[in-house]
């Protein structure tokens, strides 16, 4: 059958009243008035348009079959109508989006007319052709999925119908077209910023590249996650098209950042940890893409398109808001609900986001096949009792072994030591020097002889000096892990050369001299205390916790903040004879 | 008055712990150094610790240059880990270990430019030691000498010899591990005579640079020897054609490079410019 050729525009019913009337309810969209279309007779050549009400279209009536004893029409009088679920759609959608093509003919004449559907670009290029076929008068379904075409334009195209006329019926064509948003929608880097509550608290990575030394404290502006975009590329897709992932994980390395060839840190590409003090609920400041991929190269991702509706950006779990409407290049920010830190821990959260279209109705519906994911990780902490200059900021080493050993069993700094206590001195494999009582790991300096520790953090957290400590280094430890989650603990100094109680030390299996010797004696020890000698803490050996800790039998007692007199009561015998006594009090200990 | 110390320092503590231990206010009896007593506090920890580790013994008067760190092989054990300071803060410390991996023993030392460095380093080294040290007459050992085990240095050796000071600590003994004195000889049979001779470094970098992309360190190491480098306010990269500092944001940057001798002289030079 010759097709009528297309000689003029008709009427098109405006895309948002079609939408209004076919989209009335939210559930339309995801079951739209064609879905009905669907239970009826699969035959195209009998689809009514019962979805839509008889004021939806000009002319809506269904074409019912002529009385056979009515007049064979004489004149044609095309109407074609088109009306969609949604006027825009991600480019990388597998969903598909339903065209709904209405055909009729105010001539009465049932035979098939000519029709031809395509998507174009906004000059009438064709883009690719939806259908080409006679179809009498009734509704046609066209399912479009995006997501299986290739090099699809961004912005604003159109969808256009033609509606010829029957060979035997002579009459003018008649035309529609309605836009559709081919739109490229995703994030390339989220950080996470202070929020409600505490706050970030900062982490330091210390050997930039495995280079001792070479340290490198987070800086705040840095992306916590991003994709890694070549330069020159897209940057949501890939050059192949395929879209460009976050990273499946967290950059679990705890000593260096990731670097480049080069040795310079990466900043773009991979998830870094966020230390949180426990309770905040951050903000997540999203940065909307600006291209996507394009024959040949990039092209913008559609959203400066004149006319498109309000996008926003929806986090699961968090209602969506005006306020997270997004614009290409721009920056979108969604506060939490709740915490991911709300105790000591370390807490890898799965974060996910889709992106929502304001309808006409003024209620917002999801953007099918828009949705990106990150698995971010946050270490809840009490804030940092460290210092506020590099190497003296909490390391990422250290917070991250600290906050797993608490594990949410504390959310407070008390309980937060105690932790500390017992897994330095039950967990770490750590033993007393029992021949000669040793430092490896801690060096006084400073006013006094002991006003100043340097810890070097770096090699032990390497053992590089072995798994023998003594009460310096355990000191040493157990403040700067806990300083660096924010626990405050600061060294003290017992002397000078007292007797002991027996004692268990670090390591060891039976109360008694902690030296091989047998002496029981130190020239000096030293402790931990967040209040100058008012509480204790000691790693370094357990204490005994009955009423007689000079004599068999013992009872093991670790030492989580006693009173700075019991404690010494329990150590040595000749406590309140004038030594031992607390010379340094509150001292800070230097992680290098 | 000692009598009233003593009770208000039981305060606060459980009246029943207290009874049990039958605390007594009688001052406890002086005893020599080295001997399981208990010596009043006479002074401050510092007046202690001086008092038990005098460090005024007469020097040798033959100066070193510093010790070959290549002859100090242990026997059964292995070089395993390194770390290199400036000499008055501790020098270069050196771990040894067997083939299990486990670290055995420690040497570190310090060549310093004169014997007063040297013992005060010496003295710094001894405020780590929770074990009370006896003097170890050994000249073997170092012309000042603290040693555990009455003075024979079974498992723990610090020392001076000249202008050197060093430590030697077993970590986990053994038939398998030498004593501590016995490291100690081969630390000073590795001793060489002469000036100590720190190694030349210049650094330089311009006295301005950019906050975003760094600048080019420029280095020159006398002799090619080895360096580390660590900076603050910035770190750094290898860069292209050499190390690349680059600032973590606009402010002061200072660059240190650390270049150890053959002899265990250690050189820390440093540089600074302005990120802008």
């Amino acid at each position: 059958m010759p097709r009528t050729p297309v000689r003029s525009l008709a009427r098109s019913i405006p895309l948002f009243a079609s939408l209004l009337i076919a989209c009335s309810d939210p559930q339309d969209l995801k079951d739209p008035p064609l879905d009905r279309a669907d239970e009826r007779d699969d035959s195209m050549d009998t689809r009514l348009d019962a979805a839509l009400p008889a004021d939806a279209a000009e002319p809506a009536d269904a074409a019912t079959p002529p009385d056979q004893s009515d007049p064979p029409p004489r004149v044609c009088q095309p109407q074609v109508t088109l009306t969609m679920a949604a006027p825009l759609a991600e480019l990388r959608s597998k969903s598909k989006l339903a065209i709904e093509v209405l055909v009729t003919d105010r001539g009465g004449s049932t035979d098939p007319h000519p029709l031809r559907v395509e998507l174009t670009k906004k000059d009438g290029t064709r883009i690719k052709t939806l259908h080409d076929a006679d179809l009498k008068p009734g509704t046609l379904r066209i399912d479009f999925v995006p997501g299986s075409e290739t090099d699809l334009p961004t912005g604003e195209q159109q969808i256009r119908a033609w509606l010829g006329c029957p060979a035997s019926v002579p009459g003018m064509p008649s035309e529609a077209q309605t836009p559709l948003y081919l739109l490229r929608l995703g994030v390339t880097q989220i950080h996470v910023q202070d929020g409600e509550g505490g706050g970030r608290v900062p982490l330091l990575y210390h050997a930039v590249d495995k280079r001792s030394g070479n340290y490198f404290p987070i800086p705040k502006t840095l992306p916590t996650s991003s994709l890694n975009i070549p330069s020159g590329e897209p940057e949501l897709d890939k050059p192949d098209g395929s879209p460009r992932l976050f990273p499946d994980k967290p950059w679990s390395d705890l000593v260096t950042p990731p670097v480049d060839g080069s040795g310079a840190v990466r900043e773009t590409g991979e998830t870094l940890p966020v230390s949180l003090r426990i309770g905040t609920k951050p903000d997540l400041v999203f940065t909307i893409g600006k291209t996507a991929q394009a024959m040949g190269g990039s092209q913008p991702t559609g959203l400066l398109a004149m006319s498109l509706p309000p996008i926003r950006l929806v986090v699961t779990g968090v209602p969506g808001s005006d306020a997270a409407r997004v614009k290409e290049g721009g920056q979108v920010t969604v506060r939490l609900l709740a915490s991911p830190v709300p105790r000591i821990q370390r807490v890898d959260a799965d974060v996910k986001w889709h992106f929502e279209w304001l309808r006409p109705d003024g209620s917002y519906a999801v953007i099918a096949d828009s949705e990106q994911a990150v698995t971010l990780r946050f270490y809840g902490v009490l804030g940092n009792e460290q210092g506020t200059t590099s190497p003296n900021l909490p390391w990422v080493a250290v917070v991250d072994e600290a906050t797993q050993a608490i594990a949410g069993t504390a959310s407070d700094a008390a309980g937060a030591r105690a932790v500390l206590v017992q897994y330095v001195y039950e967990k770490m494999g750590l033993s007393y020097d029992r021949r000669s009582g040793a430092s490896a790991y801690t060096r006084y300096s400073g006013t006094g002889g002991w006003g100043t520790s340097t810890f070097s953090l770096a090699e032990f957290l390497k053992r590089s000096r072995g798994r023998v400590v003594n009460c310096s280094d355990c000191g040493s430890i157990l403040s700067t892990y806990a300083n660096m989650i924010g626990a405050k603990s600061r060294y003290a100094i017992i002397g000078w050369n007292f007797k002991l109680n027996p004692i268990l030390g670090i390591g060891a299996m039976m109360f008694g001299s902690p030296f091989e010797s047998g002496r029981l004696g130190f020239s000096y020890h030293a402790v931990t205390t967040p209040d100058a000698t008012s509480h204790i803490d000691d790693a370094t050996l357990a204490v005994d916790g009955d009423m007689d800790p000079k004599t068999a039998p013992h009872t093991k007692l670790l030492v989580q903040s006693l009173t700075g007199d019991e404690y010494l009561t329990r150590l040595s015998p000749t406590f309140g004879s004038g030594t031992p006594a607390y010379q340094y009090k509150d001292q800070i200990t230097n992680a290098r | 008055m000692h009598a009233k110390h003593v009770f208000v320092k039981w305060v606060g503590l459980p009246m029943a712990l207290a009874l049990s231990l039958g605390v007594s206010a009688a001052p406890a009896l002086a005893a020599p150094y080295g001997q399981d007593a208990v010596s009043p506090m006479t002074g401050s920890l510092d007046q202690e610790f001086r008092a038990a580790y005098p460090l005024d013994a007469p020097s040798s008067s033959l100066r070193l240059a510093g010790v070959a760190l290549d002859r100090l092989r242990l026997p059964g054990l292995q070089l395993s880990s390194r770390s290199d300071d400036a000499g008055d803060e501790g020098g270069v410390l050196l771990s040894f270990s067997d083939r299990s991996g486990a670290v055995r023993a420690l040497v570190q030392i310090a060549v310093l430019p004169d014997v007063l460095w040297a013992r005060r380093v010496l003295g710094t080294e001894l405020r780590g030691v929770a074990l009370p040290l006896s003097r170890a007459f050994d000249p073997l050992l170092g012309d000042l000498a603290y040693a555990d085990e009455g003075g024979r240095g079974t498992s723990l050796v610090l020392a001076t010899q000249a202008n050197i000071a060093y430590r030697v600590q077993i970590v986990e003994s053994g038939s398998d591990v030498p004593s501590a004195a016995s490291i100690a000889g081969l630390v000073r049979t590795a001793m060489i005579a002469g000036s100590p001779t720190y190694p030349q470094v210049t650094l330089s970098l311009p006295a301005t640079i950019d906050a975003k992309s760094g600048a080019a360190l420029r280095i020159q190491v006398a002799g090619g020897l080895p360096y580390t480098l660590r900076a603050e306010g910035a770190y750094v990269a290898r860069g292209q054609s050499g190390p690349l500092v680059r600032p973590f944001a606009a402010g002061p940057i200072t660059v240190f490079a650390t270049v150890t001798s053959e002899l265990g002289c250690v050189t820390v030079a440093s540089t600074s410019s302005l990120a802008r």
